[in-house]
């Protein structure tokens, strides 16, 4: 190849920068897409998996298991029904299970949820690779009004170790009442997990059911205000939770459990697998996800095909310049290789801009993609799917900037210096 | 005591005093088509559990009628007790079969009798399941990747099998169809 060509094929393509700057953002946004939906999807299930690590079942009262699995671990959808504390005491008893977790949601402060649970949580809860939690500053909930938050919240509301808090009830944004009366003190702060632990307020079950002490039907008594450090002389043993973290002596045993927990005889209760859950979850979302990775695959194919007439139609403007170029002695398939090397600028330009272009979406829209869906996106190179993904859109480019070189190539001399008129 | 307010009070004394049997509270899925393998593995041992509708491995699902029938009970019972013609681990983990055991109340005493036994389920009962439990010990269960189900080819009426994992790289759940036989651990 002439040495002069990717000089040549470079100026000429600047001369027409508007032209072709289109054509790069249109591949661009054909990789955010394709290469997008595939990272989303891959983000979604390592998140998703890595917040149940360590945990054999997740038991609550009777519901769809990937309900509750939602719900009680990533807080995503309907809220499921209570269970009894008997039935968790029960569980608790049952002798295939070596430790189980209280989880007790509903409440929440600044649209983070709280969570009330025990200090086994600390003790027992896993995520990632099985990578157990750890407390950055201070220390776990001893005391009634003693909260440990996630290291999310920390961050967004810059709450220190020795503030107070006070908690809302309800869910999300918009505080319907605030438990003012009983603040809580920030006891500790947990190391960043990349879960739903992060964007979490933690208390004790205790706590939960002493903020509610003077509470009925949803609402504070008119009148009556229990005092925080009378709360501590009634009876705060909760009546339900909303859902247990069970560990198994023997994880093998899990089936076997499953059954004897799915017939529990005081209350219908599900037990759920987590990792099969989430498998099911998979199975039922992938035709919306092929869907969208076919209609990606739609558009990119369309941006390919807008190129090859871009530079087609652009050949007839061209014709002098490329007819020049022939009479100076570039040989046809020198003009040849100028046009598919074009196309090969504009397609690598395009899959570059479009990484880009992600890796900006990533960090900007990381953190409400965390809040509101509990995925964490990771901003990264391209690996395996996304690579043969990327490998193919390159290939395409190339392949569709053959058309206008093979077009010139046949072009005569002639043509471009005598152009009728 | 009025006729109506006795008989009310005498079902809620029974609902009280009689425990509810499980089954009462957890009914099984039942599509005929349609099966369960449940898959276990701890330290050496495999533990493989089918569920499926009698249909699937019989075309009916009540205790065998006539000399047809119960011929086809002895065949499917023997072939459910040779686990190679079920389910075959990777052949590198060198695992041995151990008893199978079947469970199918509906059968209950009826293979290779002629009078079926009187604990029998009642026969209002529409569906009834058979339930196989495999337990294999392996030498090398490292080794152990995949395991092959061989119940499509013989058995038409099947069409999926859903299958469960409970193993050292955690849980899983996968489809088995047709086309799709095997299991990956």
């Amino acid at each position: 190849m002439n040495p002069f060509i990717p000089i040549l094929a470079a100026r000429s393509a600047w001369n027409r920068r508007l032209t072709l700057g289109m054509m790069v953002l249109s591949v661009a946004l054909s990789v955010v897409l394709l290469v997008g939906i595939e990272r989303l999807r891959t983000d979604a299930r390592t998140s998703f998996a890595e917040a149940v690590s360590g945990t054999d079942l997740i038991v609550g009262a009777r519901a769809n298991p990937v309900e509750l699995l939602l719900y009680a671990v990533f807080r995503i959808g309907a809220a499921t029904n209570n269970m009894g504390w008997p039935s968790y005491l029960a569980l608790a008893d049952d002798p295939a299970v070596a430790w189980t977790v209280p989880l007790s949601l509903g409440d929440s402060h600044r649209g983070f949820a709280v969570l009330g649970t025990t200090s086994a949580y600390f003790d027992h809860f896993r995520h990632g690779d099985r990578t157990p939690l750890k407390i950055a500053q201070g220390k776990r909930f001893e005391q009634l009004f003693d909260t440990v938050i996630g290291a999310d919240v920390a961050t967004a509301s810059g709450y220190r170790l020795g503030d107070r808090i006070t908690l809302s009830h309800g869910a999300g944004d918009t505080v319907l009442a605030e438990h003012g009366d009983k603040p809580f003190t920030v006891v500790g702060i947990l190391a960043r997990t990349g879960t739903p632990v992060d964007r979490t307020v933690h208390v004790s079950l205790e706590a939960i059911e002493a903020i509610h002490l003077n509470w009925q039907g949803g609402a504070p008594v008119p009148g009556l205000s229990i005092p925080a450090e009378f709360a501590r002389k009634f009876n705060l043993t909760p009546k339900s939770i909303t859902a247990a973290l069970v560990g198994l002596h023997n994880r093998s045993d899990v089936f076997a459990a499953q059954r004897r927990i799915n017939a529990a005889r005081a209350e219908p209760l599900v037990a759920v697998m987590p990792g099969v859950a989430l498998d099911n979850l998979w199975q039922m979302v992938g035709t919306a996800e092929r869907t969208m990775t076919g209609i990606s695959a739609l558009v990119a194919a369309v941006s390919f095909i807008g190129l090859v007439a871009v530079v087609l139609a652009g050949l007839g403007e061209r014709r002098r310049e490329l007819a020049v170029l022939r009479s100076v002695g570039a040989a046809p398939r020198d003009v040849f290789t100028l046009l598919a090397f074009e196309g090969l600028l504009i397609t690598l330009s395009g899959v570059v801009l479009g990484l880009a272009l992600l890796t900006a979406a990533a960090s900007l829209l990381g953190e409400f993609v965390l809040t509101r869906y509990g995925v964490v996106l990771r901003v990264r190179l391209p690996d395996g799917a996304e690579l043969s993904m990327l490998l193919a859109i390159i290939a395409t480019g190339l392949a569709a900037s053959l058309v206008p070189g093979y077009r010139a190539y046949r072009m005569a001399l002639a043509d471009g210096l005598a152009p009728r008129l | 005591m009025h006729a109506g307010k006795w008989i009310s009070a005498s079902i809620l004394v029974a609902l009280g005093t009689q425990p509810v049997a499980p089954e009462a509270l957890a009914h099984q899925a039942h599509v005929h088509g349609l099966a369960t393998i449940q898959v276990a593995v701890a330290g050496d041992k495999l533990a493989i559990t089918l569920n499926t509708p009698l249909d699937n491995l019989l075309g009916f699902e009540s205790a065998p009628a006539n000399a047809s029938q119960r011929r086809a009970v002895d065949a499917m019972v023997a072939r459910l007790r040779r686990s190679e013609t079920v389910a075959v681990p990777s052949a590198g983990a060198g695992c041995v079969a151990g008893p199978v055991r079947l469970n199918a109340p509906v059968l209950a005493g009826t293979s290779g009798h002629d009078t079926p036994s009187g604990n029998a389920p009642p026969a209002n009962e529409e569906h009834a399941n058979m339930e196989a439990a495999y337990v294999f010990t392996c030498a090398r269960p490292e080794a152990l990747r995949e395991i092959e189900v061989r119940l499509f080819g013989e058995l038409p009426r099947l069409k999926r099998i859903d299958v469960q994992i409970a193993g050292p790289r955690g849980q899983a759940s996968q489809r088995l169809t047709t086309k799709n036989r095997l299991v990956r651990l």
